[in-house]
């Protein structure tokens, strides 16, 4: 919102609350974010009626940003330590694993859209999926710390585990989703911002995180 | 016998790491309980009556205050005062209280206890009375979610028999309810007090229906007077303050219609004060002994702690979490004097290495005239300044200066004070750094008398057994000083 504002953008932030707050928001960024369990699951829940819209959403080339939980949810299901499978809202066909250990670290990424990417990853879920990714993880763990690559990147829509949090340090990002939305919607392209700030804590983080050892925690103490 | 052996062990440890130049004040408590896995049962065997703090904000300095209420109403207490609230502090604190045999006997152990921690505290050591304070979003990154959090402390309550001191402002506290043990409910009355209005992050969802509660007045954050159409709702409280009043010299409460008046200052303190009341009424301390008692009250370092540099007042305040920074800002802004606003972010295990409860924090409300000068320092200096910038203040406003002493010397080149919001473990440096500034600026006025400044070398180095040292430090003293007083016009 800042960045627009800086640009001389209006924008209106509406939450939903209820799916007809989505439905008349006629919108041009949408955003989910995560919560616990418990709190995704009533998220999901509420959401059902608008999976439709989202998808078309999504299509259409909406940008999208969705982090941790809601990033999980974009896919079919979410299954828990347990073994019970949480039904997600099915944007995209792909599936989320909660495992034992905690993937809790500064994470670096190597994106060739969008060059190093850093941020804190926190999720007991491993998300496994066949779409274009982020980028590469430098450092940390990424989707499932397994295949070495981080989020989910489908027309103009973003996932990822990058809560820490993704848009300042990583503006580049936030100009993406800015831009296209601002293309759809005027045809004219975004002008770029200074940045100065922005990249050195960037470059900050990426120094300092790039030889340290991430580590698994466990989830029960 | 294995328990001597444990309190031997950790007693020389303590020591030694004492020697070698560390502060670890967790470190006999490691060593006791590698000797003893349960050392922690000798408490309840040695203790009449075992007291747990636990919650978000405020354990500290409620411990602190409780331990100095009993111990000033004559009672013989164990403690964890200086926040040491893991397992380990806990064992560490009883090892300090042990004499060279056998078990010191205490009246009451008040322990503050790391809300992770609870489970195993209260299974090798079941306490008879439970005060949980609040719940904010914290640290999530070593604690998982607040509301698995909760139920795994509340399940290690299930079988033990304990009276619950609950805040009844808290509708996560009040979770608690359905373990169905004796409960205190504490709280403030509506309008009791006004606390300055920021934009709230915690959810404040019925945890039952998860329908949104509604509140007829909010303290701050999720706290306050909430009800939901389910029929879950704040309770009826058994203590209750009716008025906080602020005032230049510390906070005044009304509570059940008797007057308390303590040095603590900011409005946050109205919970700690009024959780501390609330328990030592239930230890059968007269209103009148705890008037008494509670004027001489003192805040634990970096609570509020006031610093004279310059000529002027600077404030340092811990945060740990946006609810409390955001307590703090609020704090930090009653006066509209001109000041400086420094911001320390330290990303290590104890401060949480995951730093994005920053962004939660209502930083904008820091974006005025009075605020001459922003300093973002610490590890995460440069998060803190991108912070700054996003709540809209101007970019040449703000300095990023990540070394904690040099933030500090830079802030002394203004002519106004500094007000500094820190992490647990910038703060101890912090503490370090300004009272030093302070002591020079007492050495500069009453210089002519050389014991104070003398014992400030000496002390340390009597601590480490160096002696040999203490020549050295002496000569070094005097030059210093003789340098210092031959720069003087």
């Amino acid at each position: 919102m800042k960045r627009c504002e800086w640009r001389g953008i209006n924008v209106r932030v509406v939450e939903i609350k209820n799916p007809d707050d989505a439905k008349n928001s006629g919108c041009d960024i949408f955003m989910i974010g995560g919560g616990s369990d418990r709190e995704q699951a009533i998220a999901t829940k509420r959401l059902a009626p608008l999976v439709k819209e989202i998808k078309a959403w999504v299509e259409d080339g909406v940008s999208g940003l969705t982090i941790c939980g809601g990033y999980q949810f974009l896919g079919d299901y979410y299954e828990t330590k347990t073994g019970e499978k949480l039904t997600g809202m099915g944007i995209l066909p792909f599936y989320t694993k909660a495992e034992d250990s905690r993937l809790m670290t500064n994470i670096l990424v190597e994106s060739q859209t969008f060059g190093r990417i850093v941020g804190f990853e926190n999720h007991g879920g491993r998300t496994y999926h066949h779409f274009p990714t982020l980028g590469k993880v430098v450092n940390g763990f990424g989707n499932n710390g397994e295949s070495g690559e981080e989020g989910l990147h489908y027309h103009n829509l973003i996932g990822t585990y990058l809560h820490g949090p993704i848009l300042p340090k990583n503006p580049q990002i936030a100009d993406y989703l800015i831009g296209q939305a601002y293309e759809r919607k005027t045809g004219r392209k975004l002008e770029p911002l200074p940045d100065e700030m922005e990249k050195i804590a960037n470059q900050t983080v990426w120094e300092r995180f790039l030889n340290t050892k991430p580590t698994k925690y466990a989830n029960e103490r | 016998m294995k328990a001597q052996i444990a309190i031997w062990a950790g007693k020389t440890a303590g020591t030694l790491s004492k020697v070698m130049g560390n502060s670890g004040s967790t470190i006999p408590g490691v060593v006791a309980r590698k000797v003893d896995g349960s050392f922690l049962r000798h408490l309840r065997k040695h203790t009449n009556t075992v007291v747990y703090i636990t919650g978000t904000n405020g354990k500290t300095t409620t411990t602190n205050l409780i331990a100095h209420l009993l111990e000033c109403s004559g009672k013989r207490i164990i403690t964890n005062r200086e926040g040491a609230n893991m397992v380990t502090g806990i064992a560490a604190a009883m090892v300090h209280n042990a004499p060279l045999l056998g078990w010191a006997k205490n009246d009451v152990a008040v322990m503050e206890v790391d809300e992770a921690s609870l489970p195993k505290a209260v299974s090798d050591c079941p306490p008879d009375y439970l005060v949980v304070m609040n719940f904010f979003r914290d640290q999530l990154d070593r604690y998982g979610e607040v509301d698995l959090l909760i139920e795994k402390m509340k399940d290690s309550l299930k079988t033990i028999d304990v009276k619950l001191i609950l805040n009844a402002d808290d509708p996560f506290v009040h979770r608690f309810s359905d373990l169905n043990k004796e409960n205190v409910y504490v709280g403030l009355a509506s309008n009791a007090c006004q606390f300055p209005n920021y934009s709230v992050s915690e959810s404040k969802y019925c945890p039952h229906c998860q329908s949104e509660l509604t509140y007829s007045n909010i303290h701050f954050a999720q706290l306050g007077h909430y009800q939901c159409t389910c029929g879950f709702g704040r309770p009826r409280t058994d203590v209750s303050a009716e008025k906080v009043i602020q005032s230049p010299n510390g906070i005044r409460l009304v509570v059940d219609g008797e007057e308390y008046v303590t040095p603590l200052k900011g409005m946050y303190n109205a919970y700690n004060v009024l959780f501390a009341i609330s328990l030592c009424k239930e230890l059968e301390m007269t209103s009148s002994e705890i008037r008494k008692c509670l004027v001489k009250s003192q805040r634990a370092d970096g609570r509020m702690q006031e610093f004279m540099i310059n000529g002027e007042m600077w404030r340092l305040n811990l945060v740990k979490n946006p609810a409390g920074a955001n307590v703090t800002l609020s704090e930090f802004f009653q006066s509209k004097q001109k000041k400086q606003l420094i911001f320390c972010l330290n990303d290590n295990l104890a401060d949480g290495e995951d730093i994005s409860w920053i962004w939660d924090i209502d930083l904008e409300m820091a974006n005025r005239l009075e605020v001459e000068s922003f300093i973002a320092s610490g590890k995460r200096a440069h998060d803190v300044a991108l912070r700054m910038k996003y709540a809209g203040i101007p970019e040449e406003k703000i300095n990023i200066i990540p070394s904690l002493k040099q933030a500090v010397t830079h802030a002394k080149g203004k002519n106004t004070p500094a007000y500094i919001m820190a992490t647990y473990t910038c703060l101890a440096p912090l503490v370090g750094i300004l009272s030093e500034e302070q002591n020079l600026r007492e050495e500069e006025t009453f210089g002519a008398d050389p014991v104070p400044l003398l014992s400030r070398y000496i002390k340390p180095i009597w601590g480490q057994r160096k002696y040999h040292l203490l020549n050295e430090t002496v000569r070094m003293a005097w030059n210093q000083r003789s340098g210092r007083r031959n720069q003087e016009p």
